[in-house]
C-alpha cells in the first residue's frame, strides 16, 4: 500500500508515526511519575497521622534506616517538589508534541488532497 | 461500495487490536493486584498467628531457594508496615492489622472497578467481531 504513495507523503507519514510514538512514550512516563507522586502523597498522609515520636524507617537501597518523622516528611516533600517540576516539564513537552502532531496531520491531509486531485 | 467496506473492516480490525491490547494490559494489572491482595492476607494471617507469641519465640528466616536459618523473634508486639514511597512505620499488632485490612479492602475495590472495565472492553470486542462478521457475510 505505502509503495503506491509518493515519497513526500511517505515521509510525512513516517514523521507522524514518530511523533505519535514520542507522545505515547511521554504519556507512559507521565503516568509512571503521577503514580510515584500519588504514592508519596499517600505516605505523607499516613505520616501526618502518626505521633511525633513514631518509629519510622526509610528504604536506602536494600537497607531500612530508622528516621525521624520530621526528616522523613521533609525528604518526601522534597521528592514531591522534584516530581511536580518534572511533571510540569513533561506536560510542556506533551503540548509541543501535540502541536507538532496537528501540524503534521494538516500537512498530510493537504498533501493527500493535492494528490487526489 | 466494496472499497468502503474494506476500509471499514480495516478500521474495525484496528479498533479490535487496540481494545485487545487494553484488555491484556488490564488483565496483567488485575493479576498483579490479586497478588498484592493475597500478600496482604498472608501478612494479616501472620499477625493473627503471632498475636499471642512472646519475645524469644523460635522461628526460621528464609534465605531463598526454600532454605532457612534459625532465629528468635524480638519485639513480637510490633510490626513494621510499608506505607509506600520506601517508608515503613512501626505499629502495634492491631494498628498494623487495621492498616493491612484497609489496604486489602482498597485493593478489592480497585479490582472490582478493573473487572467492570474489563467486562466493558470484552463487550466492545464482541460487538466489533459481530459487526465484522456481518459485513463479511455474503449479501443475499
Amino acid at each position: 500500500m505505502s509503495n503506491e504513495l509518493p515519497p513526500q507523503i511517505q515521509n510525512q507519514l513516517a514523521q507522524l508515526q514518530q511523533v505519535q510514538q514520542q507522545a505515547q512514550a511521554l504519556a507512559a512516563q507521565k503516568g509512571q511519575m503521577d503514580s510515584i507522586k500519588k504514592e508519596s502523597e499517600m505516605a505523607l498522609e499516613e505520616l501526618g497521622q502518626l505521633p511525633d515520636d513514631a518509629i519510622i524507617y526509610r528504604a536506602v537501597g536494600e537497607l531500612q534506616i530508622q528516621s525521624s518523622k520530621e526528616e522523613t516528611i521533609a525528604k518526601l516533600n522534597e521528592k514531591n517538589e522534584t516530581l511536580t517540576l518534572r511533571l510540569q516539564s513533561i506536560s510542556k513537552q506533551e503540548e509541543r508534541i501535540a502541536k507538532r502532531f496537528t501540524q503534521l496531520q494538516e500537512q498530510l491531509e493537504q498533501s493527500m488532497g493535492t494528490q487526489a486531485q | 461500495m466494496a472499497e468502503v467496506s474494506e476500509q471499514e473492516i480495516r478500521n474495525l480490525a484496528m479498533q479490535h487490536q487496540e481494545l485487545q491490547k487494553r484488555a491484556e494490559m488490564i488483565q496483567q494489572q488485575m493479576s498483579s493486584i490479586q497478588m498484592s491482595t493475597e500478600d496482604c492476607v498472608r501478612a494479616i494471617v501472620a499477625i493473627d498467628e503471632l498475636k499471642n507469641a512472646k519475645d524469644g519465640v523460635e522461628t526460621m528466616l528464609p534465605i531463598g531457594s526454600g532454605s532457612y536459618i534459625h532465629a528468635k523473634l524480638n519485639k513480637v508486639d510490633k510490626v513494621v508496615v510499608n506505607v509506600g514511597a520506601g517508608i515503613s512505620v512501626e505499629k502495634t499488632m492491631d494498628g498494623a492489622k487495621e492498616t493491612l485490612v484497609k489496604r486489602s479492602e482498597q485493593l478489592g475495590k480497585i479490582l472490582e472497578q478493573m473487572n467492570a472495565s474489563f467486562g466493558q472492553i470484552v463487550q466492545n470486542l464482541q460487538a466489533i467481531e459481530a459487526k465484522a462478521a456481518k459485513m463479511q457475510a455474503p449479501q443475499p
